[in-house]
Order: structure tokens, then sequence, then C-alpha cells
């Protein structure tokens, strides 16, 4: 499990107030705290923890954590990726 | 790195090594992460917010405890719909709220409103949550920021937003969430068109943590705690960088951030807070310095209400100040670049406040300008008396030595007391004082500003006491508020300016105001008295005319006053409304 992965495994437990398993997945669907505030509210704290910015599009095609996992290490880059 | 903080605040395991940490979560913006890991406090006071909205109020709702725990408070929110009516506003009067929010969306009025039509209805909705709480919870409204240019609304928004900056004055209790201002003050976007597509938000993350240190430091403190009432000020490595008495007047240096600190602490003295000087120095240097580089410092000794630049400790030097201002160690703020001393003088004086001095002066004003309790709410209408008369005492002092008696000292005084009845102009002062007084208060009543005003209306008998003497005009020190039926008055408040104290003014006022009621038909009075920690002197002077229980006959009590106060050679001016 990459540096990234844990960092928005750590975020999504903390903002979702749910309890997330190491390598285990955490669907939207089916989690009942993941509403529009607070898919807000993740996206706004990755966007903060990465420096990064996601458009609109991007934020809406978010709909699991390793969804968000991908789509961060697509938008932060090689840099960011080395560190994990 | 934060961990410690808030207990630090709050005065409980006070850290000198954690004042750097505290001083520049206050003097930046934190990030949203930080605000997270900020430790909330477990204990102090918890504040019920109300907030009507016609947006989402919950991201700024995430950061305000972090904010609140600086001060060592706590909050519950509860939130109503989204109503653009906001039509909840008047709701049960079971849920009492400490704070009403009315935090809106104007984007959603501007095609059906004027702006002077939206301003009317905002006041209406505040006026109907300041009924919902009895009008004892100050109500806060939010203005709007300028949209990016070039804006079709930007005139609509000038012209909202000018009318809402007119409404603390002429709406009592009703207080302005400055988002225009946060907007001005934020080095980032406000705006973020994709929060507002997505859950019609519109503002920015940073935008979301500036709006709730505005309210969490700046006003809400201010409304709901202690205010700040006078800032205490080491000189070398704090206004100056350098040592005095080491490298020489000449050779201190007087940068951007020390001249900036200073014309800030020009603006809080302006305002009504108090500045005094705490140095380990030579006193002759320190004169000699200001005036060599007069031209340069933005301060001059006289703008120091007091001064104590010696070789004691500095914990003494403090009390010594507190005494001079008259004030308690709890209002004073105390400002060093040592932070050991900072810890040494909160050991001794464990409610006083303390903020590490940045030795370049600019942190140390970014942290000034969101000190919880600092922040000014409403303009202080004799915030330009204040530090004259303060001084003007320590030459009271040397009259009171000099004529051997209380009589005698008096009359050299020459004091003019002016009496008002019920004056409405009033109603502000009298609010502030409520807030502000914590020796001279019967009741502990804190008046909102809707209450006060309430008291100077026609079912109350209230005396407003301005005082005058050789020395200085004091202006309106001294307030008796009684509410009135048939012939019984009920005296809600007595308080008086620590600054007027040892002057009898309250019982020559006292012996008026049973006057006044004789001369309405009211036979009987009952005085509502609360015990707080600090209002003894209160206490003890009413029982020297009631030794006994809280109700009197109007004649027996202004029997008694007159007697203790007839040979009191001030000169009474009445007033009727």
């Amino acid at each position: 499990m990459s540096d990234v992965d844990e960092r928005l495994r750590s975020l999504v437990a903390e903002l979702l107030d749910v309890a997330v398993e190491p390598g285990r997945d955490v669907d939207r669907a089916t989690t009942g705290t993941w509403d529009s505030l607070n898919h807000l509210r993740v996206v706004m704290a990755v966007e903060e923890e990465f420096g990064i910015r996601l458009d609109p599009d991007e934020v809406t095609s978010v709909t699991s954590l390793s969804g968000l996992a991908k789509l961060v290490k697509e938008k932060a880059g090689p840099e960011l990726l080395r560190e994990g | 790195m934060l961990a410690s903080t808030a207990a630090e605040l709050s005065g409980n395991d006070w850290d000198a090594q954690q004042a750097a940490n505290h001083r520049r979560l206050l003097a930046r913006l934190p990030t949203a992460a930080e605000l997270r890991k900020f430790p909330r406090v477990t204990g102090g006071r918890t504040i019920h917010l109300r907030c009507d909205r016609s947006m989402p109020f919950e991201f700024v709702n995430d950061h305000l405890g972090a904010f609140l725990s600086l001060w060592g408070a706590r909050h519950t929110t509860s939130l109503s719909d989204y109503d653009p009516g906001l039509a909840q506003v008047a709701g049960p009067e079971a849920e009492a709220p400490d704070a009403h929010l009315l935090f809106v969306d104007w984007r959603l009025y501007w095609d059906a409103l004027e702006p002077a039509a939206a301003a009317q209805w905002i006041a209406e909705r505040a006026q109907a949550a300041l009924r919902r709480s009895g009008t004892r919870a100050p109500v806060v409204l939010n203005n709007w920021p300028l949209l990016p240019a070039p804006d079709p609304k930007a005139p609509w928004i000038a012209g909202l937003n000018q009318l809402l900056g007119e409404q603390p004055a002429q709406v009592p209790g009703v207080y302005l969430l400055d988002l225009a201002a946060q907007q001005r003050a934020l080095e980032s976007e406000f705006f973020d068109s994709r929060n507002d597509a997505l859950t019609r938000f519109p503002f920015s993350n940073k935008a979301a943590v500036a709006i709730a240190r505005h309210l969490g430091l700046d006003l809400l403190p201010s409304l709901l705690g202690e205010r700040i009432k006078g800032v205490i000020l080491d000189l070398d490595d704090t206004l100056w960088r350098g040592v005095l008495g080491e490298d020489g007047a000449a050779n201190l240096v007087l940068g951007q951030g020390h001249l900036g600190l200073h014309s800030y602490l020009r603006e809080l003295k302006d305002r009504g807070v108090m500045l005094a000087l705490c140095s380990r120095n030579e006193r002759a240097d320190v004169e000699s310095l200001f005036r060599e580089r007069a031209s340069e410092l933005r301060l001059t000794l006289d703008d120091f209400a007091s001064v104590q630049i010696n070789w004691s400790p500095k914990a003494q030097n403090i009390q010594a100040i507190a005494a001079e201002l008259n004030v308690l160690p709890s209002a004073l703020l105390f400002v060093d670049d040592n932070g050991s001393e900072l810890a040494k003088a909160k050991g001794v004086l464990p409610s006083l406040r303390v903020l590490l001095a940045d030795p370049e002066g600019l942190e140390t004003e970014a942290a000034l300008r969101h000190f919880p309790g600092l922040f000014a709410v409403a303009r202080d209408e004799s915030a330009a008396l204040r530090t004259t008369d303060v001084k003007k005492n320590r030459e009271r002092e040397s009259l009171r030595e000099a004529a051997g008696d209380l009589t005698a000292y008096l009359a050299a005084l020459k004091m003019e007391l002016r009496l008002d009845r019920n004056r409405a102009g009033h109603a502000q002062r009298l609010h502030e004082l409520s807030q502000k007084t914590n020796q001279f208060n019967l009741a502990l009543a804190r008046l909102s500003r809707a209450e006060a005003e309430t008291a100077v209306g026609p079912d109350h008998v209230t005396m407003t006491v301005s005082v005058k003497d050789a020395l200085s005009d004091s202006g309106l020190v001294g307030v008796i508020a009684a509410r009135v039926e048939d012939d019984l008055a009920t005296v809600r408040e007595v308080l008086f300016s620590c600054r007027v104290l040892g002057r009898e003014v309250e019982t020559v006022a006292l012996g008026r105001f049973c006057g006044w009621l004789r001369e309405r038909g009211v036979q009987r009075l009952s005085f509502a008295v609360t015990e707080g920690p600090r209002n003894q002197p209160a206490r003890t002077w009413l029982r020297r005319f009631l030794p006994e229980g809280t109700e009197t006959s109007v004649s027996d009590l202004e029997r008694k006053v007159l007697d203790a106060s007839r040979n009191h050679p001030a000169t009474v001016i009445e007033s009727a409304p």
C-alpha cells in the first residue's frame, strides 16, 4: 500500500466517520455517510493534502476510495508517487 | 505541533514552548488540515449557535470548533432547513441560542428585490430572531463578497453591503459577519464555482476557514466572552528589534513590521483599548529614545495609559498596571518576546492573556488582529476619553493624598454629575457598560443592545450618569435601570465604571434616582442582586443602605442615601427625556 493510499484511507475514514481496514475499498453507494456534503468535504481535504485541484467532472466521477486514489495519482504526478 | 495550544490559551498547563505556535496560528490563516488536528477543549463554556440559512453552513461550522478552542470555548450548532424565506427564524421558544446566525445566499434575492428591500427584509428576520431569544442572543448576519469583474451585480452588492453595514447601528443586537472584508483579506479566490455547482456552497475551502475564523475569533469572543480592555507591551524585541540598554537608541531597528505594529496599536487605542508598557529598562533611556526617534516611531509615551519601566518582576508590574487601569488581569493581554516572562506572569496571574511577540513585529500585528476579545463589534462611545481619564487618576490620587479627607478631596475635584433620564441615545453606551463592567454591577445583567433599548423605554426609569471633574471628562460611566409596574420598581441593574469608583458618585446618583421614582408614584423598590466572583464592591455598597433583603420602601431608602451623601460637593445637573 503506497503512502498516497494510506493518506487517502486516513482522510476518508476521518471525514466519513467509518472504519477502513488497510487494503479495503470504500464504495460511495453503500456508505451511508458519503452524502453530497461529505463528498465535497473529502474532495476539499484531498485537494489540500495533495496540492491538486479536481474539476467538476472529476469530482462527480469518484464513486469509491480506489477511484479517488487512481485520480489523485494521475493528477499529482510522478513526484508525489515517488514519495510513496 | 499544535498539541497543547488549546490548553495553553484556556489557562491550564500553560507551556511557553507552545507560545510561538499559538502566535502563528493567530497570525496566518490555518489550513483545514491543521484545524482538523487541533485539539478541542473538553471543559470551558459551551456556546449554543443557531443558524438559519439559505446556503450550506456546514463547511464553515467544520472549522469553528478549533477557533473557539483558542479561547477555551466549544459549541453546538442547530441548523435550519434551507429556506430562502428564513421562516424558521421565528420557531419554538424552547430553543435558546447564545448567538443566532442568519447565513444568507444573497444571490437568491437580487433579481426580486432592490438592495433597500433586501436590507429591510433581513432586518425584519433579525428582529424575529431577537424576539425568539427574548432579545438576549446577538444576531449575526452576513453581507456578500464582490464577484469577479466584470460583474453586472456589483452595484447591487455594493448597495446591499452599505445598507447591511449600517444595520448594527440601527437594529440593536444585530452584528455583521463581514464576508466582503474576509474576501479582501484573503489572498486566494473566495468564490468556487465547482463547490457551488455541487452543493450550493459558493465559497472556496480557504474562504470557509476565513469565515470560521471571523466568527470564532473575532465576533463570538467579543459578543459572548470577556473583552480585552488593555494591551501591555514589552519594549525590546517587541516594539523594535534590539536591546536599548545594550545597543543604544540609535542602533535599534525599526522595520516595516514594527511600524505596522505601532500603527495597529494606535488604532486599538483610538478604539478604546488602553495601552501599557512593562519593560526592564532605565526609564530615562526609554524617554530619551522616544524623543530621539520620535519622527520614526508611530507611538509616543503619551499613548500609554500606564508605564512600568523598572527592574521589578513583570508580574508585579502587571498587577500595578491592572490597579492603575482599574481592570482585572483577565481583561489584559501581555505581549512579550520572552516566553519565560509570559510563563512567569501567567504563573502569578493565571487569568492573564498572553501573546509571544515576534521580534520583527509582523506576526505580532497579524496575531493581534484576530486575538480573541480584541475585535470591535461596535463603535465604543467613550473610546476617546478612556486613556486620558485613566492617566488623570494618578493626579486624582495625588489630590486625595494632599487633601487629607474624602470631603476635601471631592471638593478639590470640582465634580459635575449629569443625570439623564431615559435618554434613548444612551442605549448603546448602556449596553457597552453592561458588557464591560465587572466590579460594580449589582445584577450582572449583561444587557444586550436590544435590552438596553428597552431599558430606556416608557415602562422603565433609567438614569445614566456622566461625570466630569477638574481633571478630565469621564463621559457616561454609570447606570441605574428599573422597570416600573404600578407602585413597584424593580431595579434590574446598577453599574458604574471602575474609573469613577471611590468618589461616592453612585450614592449621589441613587439618592436622586429614589427621588425620580417617588415623583412617579413608586412606593416600593426591589433590587436584582447576583453574586458574582468580582462584584463584591457593588453588593457591599448596597448593604450600607439595605442591610438585609433586596426590597425596601422608596422613602426609607431615599432618606438613608441622602443622609450618606448630604455633604457631597458635586454639582448635579438633571435632564428629563
